[in-house]
């Protein structure tokens, strides 16, 4: 990649180890991120292969089952907080968010360094938990089982997530004051493109939930290694205290997987169908909605531990609230589609399957909001495949879509096309194939966590697992492509798609210090707005 | 106060009253967040075990509490008055402010480790060794327990609190440009050290004073 | 200095504060002694972030977080406490 003199970027004005490993700019961080995770998005995938391949008979053959609890506890940690929870604000997010609001850097470039470092810290426990073993409990840690009765490495685990969620509030608090204090004159409020809006709400969530989970950690580890007695009956504790504290943060924690997916939706819908987004106050009220009723509805995960009935009560109505904002959303984007001037390149199918899955976990989510039906339900199947909808056919579509979107701008390089749709229907169609029948399954009593199964459930689980094998090509193929046109892609202009966007108004890859002169935003946007809505700025 | 379209566009990572002095609040959100969920804890204990904790609260030296209490907000009055100082220039007075909010900060760490060493030697420490004659002596354990966790716990953060106040009364000290260099630094201080104390101005009466005398 | 002069009334009313905390103690108000105490402990938040961490003097972003956490506290206290006091 050699640049003539005239072309010097962010990535090729200094090439040295140290000046990437000591770099304080926010779009050499996402680099740095996005390496992290991927590296662990491979464990938790590895995992995963594992056990789908265990699930092809009915038996449990391949592995023991003790250690088929290790595997898909290894992958929830893994997948939950090394993968999802930071993937889209640490990379895209991190990258995005000065360029979008018309900024050099964020507010605190140095925490965004630190932040990482201790993300990388937090990710090697991890990686000792993993070598050492790993964890039978489940991803949810579950007392007195992790506290008193299982024998594996859960302190090592806990230490891990417990460093990591300090990553997460160092980039809430740095996102958070970036927001509010650096935007561009002329970048106002209710001007910022919706995608900073879900990272602000998403850094409101890491502030608020991340410590209570880092409460939750310290006490189970003063619990499981002094015996201390909260969440043990025996000892006079209560073990759904345990489940309160870690859902209050958990719950939480999905609306922080999903609400920056919406946001990259947000970004691609109106762009390929060249519209403006259909009722962006409303998007933006919903974005706050989520992360506000979002922290309302955590009991939903405790319907039959034991919790009062009330409680259920009031848990169960709350979270068919938190799915209004949801639907709003889907409704304008939606919207932002009719007559518009629709095209199917990668980044749209990826946008247009978030929706068509989001919609369908999302609404599986009522079933299980419903009580009656959860009781059914609670620990089965049904609920992995309504999570796995929202998490990889939401978050992870998104993901892709949104890589795909700006991969010229954060390259200066094209990815190609076709390709990339093929890759883009593979993913999707391996995704249903793989947790459409686990809906089914669900519903017909299998049980989530166990290795054996009754006959009558295989065909389903052979069909769920050759999904997934699909599913695995499906991610193989970006990662090789894009790779690729990392280094032999043609090359993207500036602004290849045309966009209207204020990332797009810089050079692509972009300068080191995002734009060659101060950012005004808005004049030429001035006159339509004002008009529009009578707004001053 | 700067208007928001002066303070749009600021330049990162120069020192800058307004971005600091606004991160330090959101963290001191995160801190509000984990002792409350710890409080929480002990909330739920005491809903679950009233009479225990009323007889285990009385366990405690409610003197000693007092005159910590007293100690802590006495240190936040220094720490207000070394922020006014730092702002109006006087680095020696602004040091020696500093100073003082940090000793009282150790002696409160003093009194607090007295009272640790006289309930170790009553075997009120919850560990195997936990002895306590009377009714529900596991459920007077749980509130013990939660006592070292939330005191132990905020004694951490006030230890933090105090090393920092000692490195900036010391460099207030050495260097009279600092203030000038660091506009932000005491105030920022300032602010985590009058959270230490809210804690435990919500600590004291939930812990100390427990059914009343 | 006129700023040192409102600290120390600050402090003084902390003081107060304190007692009558020590004070209501020994009161018979039983299981209002809780309330009781909360609510000083709270008017001593309260003159301690108004005055000595210059609420006042933030601006909008500033002053959204301390109310910011006092929601997530409530949330938190109250849901959960609703459960296990109508088991």
């Amino acid at each position: 990649m050699n640049p003539s003199p005239m072309q010097t970027d962010y990535l090729n004005i200094e090439t040295s180890l140290k000046s990437w490993l000591l770099t304080r700019d926010h779009k050499r961080i996402a680099w740095l991120y996005l390496g992290a995770v991927l590296f662990f998005f491979v464990i938790g995938a590895i995992a995963a292969a594992m056990f789908r391949i265990e699930l092809l008979t009915p038996k449990g053959d391949f592995f023991s089952p003790d250690f088929y609890n290790r595997l898909f506890t290894i992958h929830g940690i893994v997948m939950v907080w090394f993968f999802l929870v930071p993937v889209i604000p640490a990379t895209l997010g991190n990258f995005l968010l000065p360029l979008m609001i018309g900024s050099k850097d964020l507010a605190f470039p140095t925490l965004n360094l630190v932040s990482w470092y201790v993300f990388v810290v937090g990710g090697l426990f991890t990686i000792w938990t993993v070598a050492a073993g790993g964890v039978d409990t489940g991803w949810t840690f579950y007392t007195p089982f992790s506290s008193v009765y299982s024998n594996s490495n859960t302190l090592t685990a806990a230490t891990g997530i417990f460093i990591t969620g300090f990553s997460s509030i160092m980039t809430g608090i740095n996102f958070i004051a970036t927001i509010h204090r650096m935007r561009a004159p002329g970048m106002s409020w209710l001007r910022l493109p919706v995608f900073v809006w879900t990272l602000y709400s998403t850094s409101l969530i890491f502030i608020l939930a991340t410590p209570v989970l880092s409460t939750v950690l310290i006490l189970l580890f003063l619990e499981t290694q002094f015996g201390m007695g909260f969440f043990n009956p025996v000892l006079g504790g209560d073990p759904l205290l345990f489940q309160h504290l870690f859902w209050f943060y958990s719950h939480p924690a999905v609306y922080i997987m999903v609400l920056p997916a919406m946001g990259i939706v947000s970004e691609i819908v109106p762009q390929f169908a060249r519209n403006k987004i259909f009722g962006y106050r409303f998007i933006v009220g919903a974005t706050l909605a989520i992360a506000v009723i979002g922290f309302l509805v955590w009991g939903h995960h405790m319907f039959v531990s034991g919790q009062s009935l009330y409680s259920n009560m009031i848990f169960s109505f709350l979270s068919f609230v938190v799915g209004v904002p949801s639907a709003i959303k889907v409704f304008n984007w939606t919207a932002t589609l009719y007559r518009g001037s629709i095209s199917f390149e990668a980044p749209m199918i990826y946008a247009l399957g978030f929706i068509f899955l989001f919609t369908i976990g999302g609404m599986s989510g009522l079933f299980l909001a419903t009580l009656s039906i959860d009781v059914h339900v609670h620990d089965t199947y049904f609920v992995v495949a309504h999570f796995h909808y929202i998490m990889v056919g939401g978050s992870i579509l998104a993901l892709l879509g949104g890589v795909h979107y700006w991969f010229p701008k954060v390259t200066g390089r094209l990815y190609p096309e076709r390709l990339a749709q093929g890759s883009a229907w593979l993913i999707i169609a391996g995704f249903n194939f793989t947790f459409f029948p686990q809906f089914i399954l669900g519903y017909m009593g299998m049980p989530r966590r166990y290795q054996s199964y009754p006959d009558r459930f295989q065909t389903l689980n052979v069909l769920s697992s050759a999904g997934a094998f699909i599913l695995a090509v499906g991610y193989l193929l970006p990662f090789l492509y894009l790779t690729w046109s990392l280094f032999k892609g043609a090359k993207s202009g500036p602004n290849p798609w045309n966009s209207d966007g204020l990332e797009w108004q810089t050079s692509s890859p972009p300068i080191k210090e995002n734009f060659a002169h101060a950012v005004t935003y808005g004049f030429r946007y001035l006159t339509e707005e004002a008009k529009s809505n009578g707004v001053e700025t | 106060m700067k208007t928001s379209a002066e303070r749009e566009g600021q330049e990162p990572d120069i020192p800058n009253d307004s971005n600091i002095n606004l991160g330090i609040w959101i963290f001191l959100l995160t801190e509000a967040m984990l002792f409350g969920a710890l409080i929480l804890c002990y909330s739920v204990m005491r809903i679950l075990h009233p009479a225990a904790f009323n007889t285990a609260s009385h366990l405690l030296d409610w003197k000693a509490g007092t005159l910590n209490t007293a100690i802590l907000l006495f240190s936040s009055f220094c720490m207000a008055v070394a922020v006014r100082a730092s702002g109006k220039g006087k680095s020696k007075g602004t040091s020696v402010l500093l100073l003082v909010s940090a000793s009282l900060g150790i002696l409160f760490l003093a009194v607090k480790g007295m009272e640790y060493h006289s309930e170790w030697l009553k075997y009120l420490f919850p560990n195997d060794e936990f002895t306590f004659a009377g009714p529900d002596s596991a459920f007077v354990k749980l509130f013990f327990n939660a006592y070292f966790i939330l005191t132990g716990l905020h004694a951490i953060h006030l230890t933090f609190g105090i090393l920092w106040l000692s490195g900036l009364g010391i460099a207030s000290w050495v260097s009279p440009q600092f203030h000038r260099r660091y506009p932000n630094a005491i105030d920022c201080a300032g602010l985590y050290w009058h959270f230490v104390d809210i804690v435990w101005v919500f600590l004291f009466p939930l812990l100390y004073l427990v059914g009343g005398s | 200095m006129q700023g040192v002069k409102s600290d120390l009334f600050v402090f003084a009313g902390l003081l107060m504060l304190l007692i009558m905390t020590v004070v209501g103690s020994y009161w018979p108000l039983g299981e209002g002694l809780l309330i009781w105490s909360l609510a000083i402990s709270s008017l001593k938040a309260y003159l301690i972030i108004r005055f000595y961490m210059n609420f006042r003097a933030g601006d909008r972003a500033t002053k959204l977080f301390p109310y910011l956490a006092g929601v997530g506290l409530f949330i938190l206290l109250l849901l959960v406490s609703t459960d296990f006091l109508t088991r």
